[in-house]
């Protein structure tokens, strides 16, 4: 049974504490809250080294300068002459904090932690070890959840055994604490008393080992799946279809991004199979279960204590009402709701919602660890259902009051309103998010095959948008569908047992009493305006898109800029290359053959089509080779004309006067297209320069139908850029590059400053994911329509 | 011929760009209509033949042509207010006239120059319209048919008057060909002068030296539909036609230009052609013209007009506002529309004024009207921001190479308009784009009503009014 010694700072006066997990959402609170309520002990943070942030860093960056310190922070910036809690006068925050906290790199998924001697001497220096490091993500990968949840704390435990079999006598085993959660129960309905899982019941048995080597397996099965040619074959048509014509580099990483997310989808989707398969809701769950029997069976004579808290949320009072740190399980939720996306979301009204804020967690944890290592491993849950139940109905009127009363709003500065929640059962939810997914699927694929562009083509991008928040809440369904369907009670006998042991002023400074909830006012006036302010959404009715589009343009203009590049075809002028090309081809034709050509046109088109839609620089070759026989003196002859008829005809006046704009400003402006040097030659002096598709001549004087270099387009378009850039001492990051489609996507990345011009669907999407400046350049109201001026052309 | 509205109407018919619209005007108010001409050159061959024999104040032309000389052929260009012309274009006649001559006469260094001032170039389907495909399928080739160039200075020459085209300089005779509508436009010598100042101030500018051998056809102007208009649309048959050409004109408007608008138009009738010297040419014109003036009678407190889509600048083309409004209200201002109204009166104008524009023909416009016009009202020294425009050497490409005019041209139209602001208290733009008409200084009303109630304050409850029906309608000096 647990006892408490003493008042608990005083118990853990003077004890080396190691932490896991420092950098998560329980672990940031725990050190937060041991630094300032409990002055007298020293912490090791055992933390993974980034990819490019030591350990140490992180604990600076991620760690300290969270808000959660803001609060004793203020006290040694106030108190500096004689803080209260620190015991030595003026010192400050951070000399406290390097004085009482020491940072070990280590990795709680590699053998030995991944510690290294310095690292593994601190570590055994250590009276306590908490350890909360944890796959917390509901769809984590099964293999990656195996190795954190499930091994993590038999490595420590592991550890703990190596270094007093290393060290004899002399090594005291420090307690163990490791942070678990109440669903380990697994699927059940009625009491869930605080024992392992084995202990109980419902034991199927499973050898934790078993799972772990087959997880490792499944991973190098996955990825040896992911690259069988036929899956390869269909990566790289689903990134052609996302990408277009965007160049072998483009769509290469586009293949290998799909591959990935495949492999990790895949994953994910065997954890939360096998944890279905033997009644846990999710991986999470299931790998942490396991890790407790894991755990109970390696520790040898380690002291442990499992604290088991449920659903995680923010604080009730400590370090201040509503702190949370990153996004759990029901924030998505809520903010779907708000926002509109999620009209439903299944429940039983009357089921329990097993919520706990983390600030009586994390005084239940130390509360544990002061009590100290007496006798069997404990198991405390912290939760509320068993004693101050919220119930699912409660929640979802907090919620929908709240947001009814103080609603989000849209882009266009309309508030949100939120729908009546009517407790569907999940099947019918999921039932009807599928159907509007398959509907939305069905209607983007065929947007896709149109040739859209401009509005409304970002219409079909707004379309991709609503497809990907239908996903998502989708997943949010599947995911979190089962916990507020749960109906299991987690009996909280240890915890009350240990919180009745506490003096008045313990229990005043570390309340872990899950009655002290009171929830309609944590909903209304903690947990959701935390929620709010967290998420960073709209909560004021102003209208931000144009304020957003002006911004960017005022930075694209900006004289600290050097180069501005222009795509012509669709960017500057609404015509193309088979429209120019066919413009010369028919111009000394007569009637009849011009029919001709345009019925042998018509016939080409769909190959011509699909080849452009494979790759632009084969399609531009292929295309050009009509230019062959053509001289190049009737060519030049015509470009006037061309310039007259097609290109100023077509021109978008907003567009010649953003180029105008950039020379104006002292930026050197660049057009680079596919089109042919002759054909838009008409345009070169709005330009400082043309980098255009050069066709080579014959000797005598016609052209060849052969391009005598790559043509500017696709990913050509962007090493050509760069290479323009570095032979003029010119800035990429200081570019700004102006395009209409996912063909230019490798330029467009190049550059500081993209600027997505009438966007084809694909490039809408892109840029609208990216924040990117959107352009609506159009020719002039009342223009000639093309149809007008193709019969023109033809029938003249 | 002016019309009184009494119980019986008649009602006033107002042009609203493709539209023609009847609105009733208070009892007593006056309609101009554009009198019917009493006689018409039947045979313009026999004419022409006439005309060239027996030149005013000149020998005849087959007397000047030598064949060592160096002849060049002006021509003016098809962007002028015009009526619509059917196929050919008188003009075509009087150059396919004055070439057989040329090649009887064994004249073999013959240029055709299409004068376009500060116009645009001409397409190739325009040219055709304007001077066949005989013409234009001989010269083009061998390099002898040339738009005029006022800035690029290989083919300008500096003479004692001014900068002029060179080769009309260097020419032994020069034959000046033209249509008059009485829209007291020049006879477009000034379309060859050289330097765009005084190609916009000092049209009628003369280049020294070589003889100038003037040819001009008279043109009835316009009306609405043609002979089978009978001016004020009182006739059943009116009506209809008026309603059928509502539904038809926006339609013909998307089509490219007068291509098939000429091919549907009726025959042009002209009035008399005449050729000889500068002078006697213009008179022998205007005097032709004459009878079909109408007299201004006392001015009245109100001039309502309305705004056709088919005005010259805007040819082949859409009209932007700034051109349907020099073109229209400038133009009825030059033939003499501000007879009608009293100086400090109102003038209201119909036209939808939409903000379009013409980026291949007109893309300098875009720039006066998005950056020059903008709302905090004109700048200072508009001079300075026209040097700047035309200076520019995209505009000057677009001028030389494309299909622009050339960059003073909105600067031109601003100061076309400004006897009207001289002249009139008010300008009232009736079912205008707001906006637009703001910019463009005018006053927004949405029908001619609230104009009329817009208007008091200048000209009380109780004006009287003159409608002008026809933008081209001939106002007869006071005197």
């Amino acid at each position: 049974m647990l006892e408490l010694g003493g008042v608990i700072a005083e118990s853990l006066a003077g004890q080396r504490i190691a932490v896991t997990g420092a950098t998560g959402f329980v672990g940031t609170a725990l050190v937060e809250r041991l630094l300032r309520g409990v002055p007298d002990c020293t912490l090791v943070l055992l933390v993974r080294d980034g990819k490019r942030t030591p350990a140490a860093q992180r604990v600076r960056r991620e760690l300290l300068r969270n808000d959660a310190f803001d609060r004793l922070r203020a006290q040694y910036a106030a108190g500096s002459d004689a803080p209260d809690e620190s015991g030595e006068s003026g010192e400050s925050f951070d000399a406290m904090c390097a004085r009482r906290i020491t940072t070990i790199s280590g990795d709680v998924s590699r053998d030995g932690l991944g510690l290294d001697a310095a690292g593994r001497e601190q570590f055994a220096g250590c009276d306590i070890v908490i350890h909360s490091a944890a796959a917390v993500s509901f769809d984590s990968p099964l293999d990656a959840a195996v190795e954190i949840n499930l091994l993590g704390p038999t490595r420590i435990a592991d550890l703990i055994n190596e270094l007093a079999a290393e060290r004899g006598a002399a090594y005291r085993r420090p307690h163990l604490v490791a942070v678990s959660t109440c669903y380990v129960a697994g699927n059940r309905r009625g009491e869930a008393p605080e024992e392992l899982v084995s202990q109980g019941p419902f034991n199927l048995g499973i050898a934790w080992r078993d799972e772990v080597a087959t997880a490792r397996r499944l991973r190098g099965e996955v990825e040896a799946r992911s690259r069988l040619p036929e899956q390869l074959t269909g990566f790289r048509t689903a990134a052609q279809r996302e990408l277009g014509a965007a160049g072998p580099p483009a769509l290469a990483a586009k293949t290998e991004q799909l591959r990935q997310r495949w492999v990790h989808q895949q994953r994910v989707e065997a954890g939360r199979a096998r944890a279905a398969s033997v009644g846990w809701p999710d991986a999470y769950a299931f790998t942490k279960a396991l890790g407790e029997e894991a755990l109970t069976e390696v520790k040898g004579d380690t002291p442990v204590s499992i604290v088991r808290p449920s659903i995680i949320e923010s604080a009730w009072a400590e370090p201040h009402p509503g702190w949370i740190r990153g996004f759990r399980m029901a924030e998505p939720v809520i903010l779907s709701y708000a926002r509109g996306l999620l009209r439903e979301f299944p429940g039983v009204p009357e089921g329990t919602i097993d919520v706990i804020p983390v600030d009586i967690v994390v005084a239940a944890i130390i509360a544990v660890a002061a009590a100290g290592p007496s006798g069997a491993p404990d198991i405390v849950h912290v939760a509320s259902g068993g004693i101050n139940p919220l119930h699912y109905r409660t929640l979802v009127d907090a919620v929908r009051n709240y947001f009814t009363a103080n609603p989000l709003y849209d882009a266009d500065g309309q508030p949100i309103v939120v729908p009546e929640w009517r407790f569907p059962g999940r099947g019918r939810v999921q039932a009807q998010l599928r159907r509007a997914k398959s509907a939305l699927d069905l209607a983007d694929r065929a947007l896709l095959t149109l040739p859209l562009r401009g509005r409304r083509a970002e219409a079909s991008a707004r379309l991709e948008a609503k497809r990907d928040e239908i996903e998502r809440a989708l997943e949010y369904v599947e995911l979190y569908g089962l916990y507020t369907e749960c109906e299991a009670i987690y009996q909280v006998d240890n915890l009350l047992t240990l919180w009745n042991s506490l003096d008045a002023a313990d229990q005043a400074a570390f309340n872990f009493d899950p009655r002290s909830v009171d929830w309609d006012h944590y909903a209304n006036a903690i947990h959701l305006p935390a929620v709010v302010h967290h998420g960073r959404v709209k909560t004021t009715p102003t209208k931000s898109v144009g304020d957003r589009a002006a911004r960017l343009r005022r930075q694209v203009l900006a004289p600290e800029r050097q180069l501005a590049v222009f795509d012509l075809a669709h960017t500057l002028v609404d015509t193309n290359v088979v429209e120019l090309g066919s413009w010369r081809a028919i111009r000394h034709l007569g009637t009849a053959d011009r029919r001709r050509y345009l019925l042998r046109s018509l016939r080409d088109a769909p190959r011509l089509i699909s080849e452009l839609r494979a790759d632009r620089a084969d399609f531009l070759r292929a295309f050009y080779r009509r230019y062959e026989g053509m001289t190049e003196a009737d060519v030049r002859a015509d470009t006037d004309e061309l310039l007259a008829e097609l290109l100023m005809a077509r021109a978008f006046p907003d567009g010649l006067d953003r180029v105008r704009a950039h020379r104006a400003a002292g930026h050197r402006t660049v057009l680079i297209t596919g089109v042919l040097s002759f054909d838009a030659a008409g345009m070169a002096p709005l330009f400082d320069e043309v980098i255009a598709a050069e066709m080579s001549i014959r000797p005598d004087g016609t052209l060849s139908g052969e391009l005598s270099s790559v043509p500017p387009s696709g990913e050509a378009r962007a090493q050509l850029l760069a290479e323009y850039a570095t032979s003029e001492g010119l800035a990429l990051a200081e570019t700004v590059a102006y395009a209409d489609s996912t063909s230019d996507l490798a330029m467009l990345e190049a550059v500081g400053f993209p600027v997505a011009v009438n966007p084809d669907q694909r490039l809408a999407a892109l840029a609208r994911k990216r924040g990117w400046l959107v352009e609506h350049w159009e020719r002039p109201k009342g223009s000639r329509s093309r149809l007008v001026d193709a019969i023109r052309a033809v029938s003249r | 011929m002016i019309l009184t509205v009494d119980e019986r109407g008649p009602a006033a018919r107002f042009w609203r760009d493709t539209q023609l619209r009847r609105e009733p005007l208070p009892l007593g108010s006056r309609i101009v209509v554009t009198p019917e001409p009493v006689g018409h050159v039947a045979a313009f061959g026999d004419a022409l033949d006439a005309a060239l024999a027996a030149p005013l104040d000149r020998e005849p032309l087959t007397a000047a042509l030598r064949a060592d000389m160096r002849l060049t052929i002006v021509c003016s260009d098809l962007t002028r207010p015009c009526p619509v012309v059917a196929p050919p274009d008188p003009r075509q006649r009087i150059v396919e006239a004055v070439l057989e001559r040329a090649a009887t006469a064994g004249v073999d260094d013959v240029e055709i120059i299409v004068g376009r001032g500060l116009h645009r170039r001409l397409g190739n389907a325009e040219l055709l319209q304007l001077l066949g495909a005989r013409v234009v399928n001989s010269f083009a080739p061998i390099d002898a048919l040339h738009h005029h160039d006022a800035v690029d200075p290989a083919t300008l020459t500096e003479t004692a008057t001014g900068t002029f085209n060179r080769r009309v300089v260097e020419s032994d005779l020069v034959v000046v060909i033209d249509v008059n509508v009485g829209d007291g436009n020049d006879h477009r010598v000034g379309a060859l002068v050289g330097d765009v100042t005084t190609a916009r101030r000092a049209p009628a500018a003369l280049p020294t030296g070589p003889q100038l051998f003037h040819v001009t056809a008279t043109l009835a102007p316009g009306r609405p539909n043609g002979p089978f208009d009978d001016g004020h649309g009182s006739n059943p048959a009116t009506r209809l036609i008026d309603m059928l050409g509502n539904v038809v004109r926006p339609l013909l408007a998307t089509l490219p230009g007068g291509a098939v608008v000429g091919r549907l138009a009726p025959p042009t009738r002209v009035l008399g052609v005449h050729a000889g010297s500068r002078d006697a040419v213009i008179a022998a014109s205007a005097a032709t013209l004459r009878p079909l003036a109408v007299m201004p009678g006392e001015p009245t407190d109100v001039m309502t007009l309305g705004i056709p889509h088919t005005i010259g600048i805007s040819f082949g083309g859409r009209a932007d506002p700034l051109a349907a409004l020099a073109g229209g209200l400038g133009t009825a201002f030059t033939a003499g529309a501000g007879a009608l109204v009293r100086q400090g009166g109102v003038v209201i104008v119909t036209h939808p004024l939409r903000p379009r524009f013409d980026s291949a023909h007109h893309p300098a416009t875009i720039e006066f009207y998005e950056h020059v016009l903008d709302d905090t009202g004109l700048p200072g020294d508009l001079a300075a921001v026209e040097a700047t425009l035309t200076g520019d050497d995209w505009y000057r490409h677009l001028y030389r190479a494309a299909a622009a005019f050339h960059a003073a041209t909105p600067f031109a139209l601003w100061e076309a308009l400004d006897p009207v602001r001289r002249h009139a208290a008010k300008i009232i733009a009736v079912g205008a784009d707001v906006a637009v008409a703001r910019r463009l200084g005018l006053t927004p009303a949405s029908t001619l009503a609230d104009a009329l109630s817009i208007a008091t304050d200048v000209i009380g409850s109780a004006p009287s009014i003159t409608h002008l029906t026809d933008v081209t309608t001939l106002v007869a000096a006071e005197d």
